[in-house]
């Protein structure tokens, strides 16, 4: 099927519906505004998509750079329309029917682009191609943040993704990824998103930033980066 | 009330010691030209400069040589930044002696001088942005680095319209500012109008607590600060005479 993006139109009826199923009714995604013609539009360069089964958030964004690549298509990270038409299209991925039908979509802007530092990244689909395609960091980083289900947003993606200074990054990303990732079980290692524990995620992101004002921390290599931190991540430092 | 103090060391290297100015090249992508005068501050030769754009998920870094031996690179097209974007710019000196480099002096946020070749303000307290905004005409985005009115680029004269138009004008920019005052006191909570000079909620609530008979914001609870917000929407109209403005312009149309 070729790729659109819906109309303003369309997101006004995609909408609803995700509050329809917040409250706890069972109903079919609105399929037919993927090709209503006044409620999405076609896409310049006419890519073709599948419906596919993405095993996690990684394989969607590794998909949809395959299906987006060689296209000029500006701005294509703030594009709503287009961005909303593709959670629909894979609604059933990004919002699974769970036992008797009931769906649990959460947040609108999971589903319906919000460009922006805030929510912008938090789109299931688009934040997942940001991080692998947009920032760049592909097979290299994006295992770290995008190794969930694709309904499932990481608190790794959630907390890197939302600050520009450590997506960014490489040698931030670096340091996060030899610390925290498991390339054995390849996936985070356990514990490393507990709150008010020493070393962890969150307390990796207080001290880089902290770092941040001190140091050039985007001419850095992550080994360089992983230097400066104290003892207390020194757990976290085997592989 | 937060204030920021500077522990670090750093120099703040003064804004007006960096002008920008973005265009477009032949091809139509974004690139800029840069006059840095950083040669009165007081840091080693040898330190390295570093130019850093930004805007939303795009970032870009241009390497500037040194302060005793300095380079504009050949390519300064902004690549990875989106065309229609208007990029603010972060610029630090950095002593690369030592393997971990220091940052012995930066500033950040500054605005482009002027905007394929229209002059920008430099110091403006709401950007303005033209962009596909489906089928509303404007609105505020407070996501980014610095409050930007986003005006649909697809409506027609919009910008003739955004600009100079009375009822455009009365109708819309009362409420950017209470959008935008909302924002800092309310959700950010943030009542300190001598934070920061650097950063847009102290210019605003600087702008606002100096409307007529306006004084500092409240730190009191939130109900305080709400008709704080409502009293200065009201002292920005009397002080910008919106109503006559908008009464003259709808007769002047007729």
């Amino acid at each position: 099927m070729k790729v659109r993006r819906l109309t303003e139109k369309g997101i006004k009826e995609f909408r609803p519906y995700l509050a329809t199923l917040r409250s706890g009714a069972v109903a079919e995604p609105p399929r037919h505004l993927l090709t209503a013609p006044d409620k999405s539009a076609p896409v310049q360069g006419s890519p073709e998509i599948e419906e596919m089964t993405f095993g996690t958030r990684l394989d969607a964004a590794r998909y949809l750079d395959k299906v987006f690549s060689g296209l000029k298509l500006d701005s294509i990270e703030t594009d709503v329309g287009l961005w909303s038409w593709l959670s629909l299209f894979y609604f059933d991925q990004v919002c699974p029917p769970g036992p008797r039908g009931l769906r649990k979509p959460g947040r609108d802007y999971r589903h319906i682009l919000e460009p922006g530092y805030r929510y912008g990244h938090r789109h299931l689909l688009g934040g997942a191609y940001l991080v692998y395609t947009v920032y760049g960091w592909g097979e290299e980083f994006s295992k770290l943040m995008l190794s969930t289900p694709s309904p499932t947003e990481s608190m790794f993606h959630h907390e890197l993704a939302t600050r520009q200074n450590l997506i960014t990054n490489r040698g931030i990303l670096e340091a996060a990824y030899a610390l925290y990732f498991d390339n054995r079980a390849q996936k985070p290692k356990r514990g490393s998103l507990m709150k008010n524990a020493p070393g962890t995620l969150y307390r990796f992101i207080d001290v880089v930033q902290q770092l941040d004002l001190t140091y050039d921390l985007y001419s850095m290599t992550g080994k360089q980066i992983l230097q400066l931190l104290p003892s207390e991540f020194d757990r976290w430092r085997r592989p | 009330m937060i204030r920021k103090l500077n522990y670090t060391g750093r120099q703040k290297i003064p804004r007006c010691n960096v002008e920008i100015d973005v265009r477009r090249d032949r091809t139509g992508m974004r690139t800029f030209d840069i006059r840095l005068h950083l040669d009165r501050l007081d840091l080693p030769g040898k330190a390295h400069i570093y130019v850093e754009a930004y805007h939303r998920s795009g970032y870009q870094r241009f390497d500037f040589g040194t302060l005793e031996k300095m380079r504009i690179p050949e390519d300064m097209r902004l690549t990875r930044l989106s065309r229609s974007a208007i990029p603010l710019f972060r610029i630090k000196v950095v002593d690369t002696s030592d393997r971990h480099g220091r940052i012995l002096g930066s500033v950040d946020k500054i605005r482009p001088q002027s905007v394929d070749d229209q002059p920008a303000d430099r110091q403006t307290l709401l950007h303005v942005e033209f962009d596909d905004l489906g089928n509303k005409i404007w609105e505020l985005d407070l996501e980014g680095d610095w409050p930007t009115l986003r005006l649909n680029a697809g409506a027609e004269e919009i910008s003739f319209i955004a600009g100079a138009d009375y009822r455009f004008l009365s109708l819309v920019y009362p409420e950017v500012v209470r959008q935008i005052l909302t924002r800092i006191l309310i959700q950010d909570d943030h009542t300190d109008p001598e934070c920061n000079d650097d950063d847009w909620p102290t210019l605003w609530l600087r702008l606002a607590s100096d409307l007529p008979g306006m004084r500092p914001p409240p730190q009191t609870e939130k109900a305080e600060r709400e008709r704080w917000i409502e009293d200065a929407v009201e002292a920005f109209a009397v002080k910008y005479n919106l109503l006559g403005k908008f009464n003259k312009s709808l007769q002047e149309g007729r």
